[in-house]
């Protein structure tokens, strides 16, 4: 009702197709890498150093719009998408074979694997987070079976969801500023009730997650980035703000016109993959989407007191899988040299993200003035 | 206009033209008879209006005789009405005497100016759905509650807090309309600190100024009160610590029927996690409505959820918080008022079972 009012803008955006960005997911154990972009899912073995072309035995439909999450889960073996056409699919990554395919209400934001592999959770839009059972018995039985309502966030997107490395939880980071840490129960499908804590203390929209264990593993945290540029750390047990560090401050220049979408890391840390792009891109006349990888390298010898001086971009030819990965996930070679489009790509994205998150503050004036704009509106719409 | 009318209609057919027929009201000729009556009965039922039948005056509040100053800030925010209606309205106080249930609590018999609900009217319904625009806590910590309950957070001259442990929220009233509930509860527990919750912010409005008067009306007492402009649907995190409530009442929420309204209920398995957590474990949640629909799947959601279990019949019968939960709220009177029916669902939050 509020929103009526600025409307104009708004409305004529919502029009044009929505812009979404790439994105990139790394085996845990680096042995293949894929990148989303679009409705279009690009795999690379890097073992084998050969392209992955996936097959789909599920009979289920596949992806025609947007992807908006993908992430392997179960230390490798299983891979999930899902995105805004509704459908969420789990793919076994030995064969690149899709094992099922759900179809959700809503556009799904946010996707995860458990850590054992027996259970698949999706968020929508709406702030419902559903779970769906994996195990190998049932698969025949619960084949066409719907996901089960796990728990719910009121009316907010979900950004993003993950599972405990020990599976004891599940974290869930709304739109809304929130994280909930829920105790995943021994049988979620009857729904997860019990909340371990809130962690709150971000200033905007969260958008990322992610578990960290200490060096020596018995302890495990939660690290969160958010739209007030900040990464924070919980810990989640109590919900308290361990730490805040101000990302604005320490950004690492990457040069180019390179804003990297989506980052992505194998648990061997040698390498961090990144990528750039965007679908529906408004002026782009090609109808390719757009997409770039680049590789960070080597991780390893940064230590934190240095000027990081040891992080290079890597060069096209040095990526691991050289031209062939690149051929496979951008589609093309040379995208980087497009300054133009990417520039492009990076304002749309922003945009779009803003539509998407952002929460709209008016001030009390504002408001009352937007109030009599829409009074007026209608009085004139009435007598037309 | 003077077109003949054998001219417009032909004479060959009708024979003769009609002669206009002639309508006399006292010594006025009326041209149209129809109209005439509309508007004969518009006058009568404007002059019927100002003259309510002596049920309704009983009802309505008597008029003061001084007409106080007139507040700019009010009277802009009635300019969506009728001028001559406003310049009534404004000639009238804000505030009027106390109400007939508030004034037996005004023991001391000072006068007291209570506001006036009529000021504060408000749509029955406020959409729970919809991007909040007004500010929200972004944790409990975050909450001033020396603003809230000034009487028990004391502050220094100098601006620093004494060394009292600080006192937290117990009892949450969700949706507290206009502030029922409250008020007879802060008499009945005048210790333990309460806060009502409201979505509708001309509501929250008039709460915050009742509790003003009854707080300068009887110094020392409804001090333990607040209310909140929020939706508690969506923040309840952002106020309470994990369990630290132990009474949430939920009175006569919003029906909403349709099955595709469901999702804007206030009771939901999902939300009563987040209920859950806000609680202690032992801590009640007190439910109540007048829709047997409703009523029903209140009572569903709640005995459905692993976290919480009715409470017997002999524990409602010791509790005195459950005779409120009909006569204290103004949506509980008017049931009773008409007879209606209430169904309450009173549960307690436990821990879950392990298996």
């Amino acid at each position: 009702m509020e929103e009526a009012a600025a409307g104009m803008e708004e409305g004529e955006q919502s029009q044009e197709a929505e812009v979404s960005p790439a994105l990139i997911a790394v085996h845990p154990l680096g042995k293949s890498v894929v990148v989303a972009v679009g409705s279009e899912l690009r795999a690379y073995d890097l073992d084998g150093d050969k392209a992955i072309s996936l097959s789909d035995n599920s009979s289920g439909p596949s992806h025609s719009e947007d992807i908006k999450a993908i992430g392997f889960g179960a230390k490798g073996k299983l891979f999930a998408s899902a995105g805004n056409d509704k459908l969420v699919k789990v793919w076994a990554t030995d064969s690149w074979n899709c094992m099922r395919t759900v179809c959700s209400e809503k556009r799904v934001s946010a996707v995860a694997i458990s850590p054992d592999g027996l259970f698949v959770s999706f968020a929508d839009k709406f702030g419902v987070v559903y779970i769906l059972s994996l195990d190998e018995k049932g698969a025949e039985a619960s084949a066409d079976k719907k996901a089960v309502p796990l728990l719910g966030h009121y009316c907010s997107i979900i950004t993003s969801l993950e599972f405990s490395p020990d599976g004891q939880f599940i974290a869930s980071a709304d739109r809304d500023f929130k994280i909930r840490i829920t105790v995943f129960p021994k049988r979620p499908l009857s729904g997860a009730h019990e909340i371990q804590s809130f962690c709150l203390g971000h200033t905007d929209f969260v958008l990322c997650l992610a578990f960290i264990c200490s060096s020596d593993g018995c302890q495990a945290f939660l690290l969160s980035g958010g739209g007030d540029s900040t990464v924070r750390l919980w810990d989640f047990m109590s919900g308290s703000l361990l730490d805040t560090c101000e990302v604005g401050l320490k950004v690492v220049s990457i040069g180019g016109h390179f804003v990297p979408t989506s980052l992505g890391m194998s648990s061997t840390a040698d390498h961090l993959w990144m990528v750039m792009g965007a679908s529906n891109l408004p002026s782009h006349g090609s109808s390719l989407p757009l997409a770039c990888v680049k590789v960070i390298s080597p991780l390893q010898k940064i230590k934190l007191d240095e000027e990081h001086s040891n992080l290079t971009v890597l060069d096209d030819e040095e990526v691991p899988g050289g031209q062939k990965l690149l051929e496979k996930l951008q589609g093309r070679l040379n995208v980087a040299e497009d300054h133009e489009a990417l520039e492009v790509a990076a304002e749309a994205l922003k945009t779009a993200m803003r539509n998407l998150l952002v929460k709209r503050q008016y001030s009390v004036a504002n408001r009352e003035l937007r109030k009599k704009i829409r009074n007026d509106r209608k009085i004139k719409q009435q007598h037309q | 206009m003077c077109i003949p009318s054998h001219e417009k209609y032909g004479t060959e057919r009708y024979g003769e033209p009609r002669p206009k027929p002639r309508f006399l009201v006292g010594n006025l000729e009326v041209a149209n008879p129809g109209q005439f009556l509309f508007s004969l009965r518009l006058l009568l039922a404007v002059s019927l209006v100002p003259a309510p039948s002596p049920a309704v005056r009983r009802h309505s509040f008597p008029r003061l005789r001084a007409a106080p100053s007139v507040d700019t800030a009010a009277s802009s925010r009635r300019s969506w009405w009728p001028q001559k209606e406003q310049q009534r309205y404004i000639q009238r106080s804000k505030v009027g005497p106390l109400l007939k249930s508030d004034r037996q609590m005004a023991s001391n018999g000072h006068k007291s100016h209570l506001p006036r609900k009529r000021f504060y009217r408000a749509r029955a319904h406020s959409n729970p759905l919809s991007d909040s625009h007004f500010p929200i806590p972004i944790s409990p910590s975050d909450v001033d509650y020396s603003q809230h309950f000034p009487a028990f957070f004391p502050v220094d001259r100098d601006g620093t807090d004494g060394n009292l442990s600080i006192r937290k929220i117990h009892f949450a009233d969700i949706g507290c309309g206009f502030g029922g509930l409250l008020v007879n509860l802060s008499t009945m527990f005048p210790d333990t600190l309460m806060i009502g919750m409201e979505l509708r912010d001309k509501v929250t409005e008039y709460v915050k100024e009742r509790i003003l008067a009854l707080r300068a009306a009887n110094p020392g007492l409804y001090e333990n009160i607040s209310v909140v402009r929020t939706n508690s649907m969506k923040y309840i995190p952002n106020y309470f610590e994990k369990g630290q409530l132990s009474k949430m009442f939920f009175l006569f929420p919003d029906p909403h029927f349709k099955e595709k309204n469901h999702r804007r209920r206030v009771i939901s398995l999902h939300l009563l996690d987040e209920y859950a957590y806000a609680l202690q474990v032992g801590g009640l949640i007190y439910t109540i409505t007048d829709v047997e629909e409703l009523g029903d799947w209140m009572k569903s959601c709640l005995e459905n959820h692993p976290l919480f279990e009715a409470v017997s019949e002999s524990e409602l019968k010791a509790d005195p918080v459950v005779k409120l939960l009909t006569s204290a709220t103004e949506e509980g009177q008017k049931v009773a008022r008409n007879g209606g029916q209430t169904y309450q669902a009173i549960y307690r939050r436990v821990v879950q079972e392990e298996e």
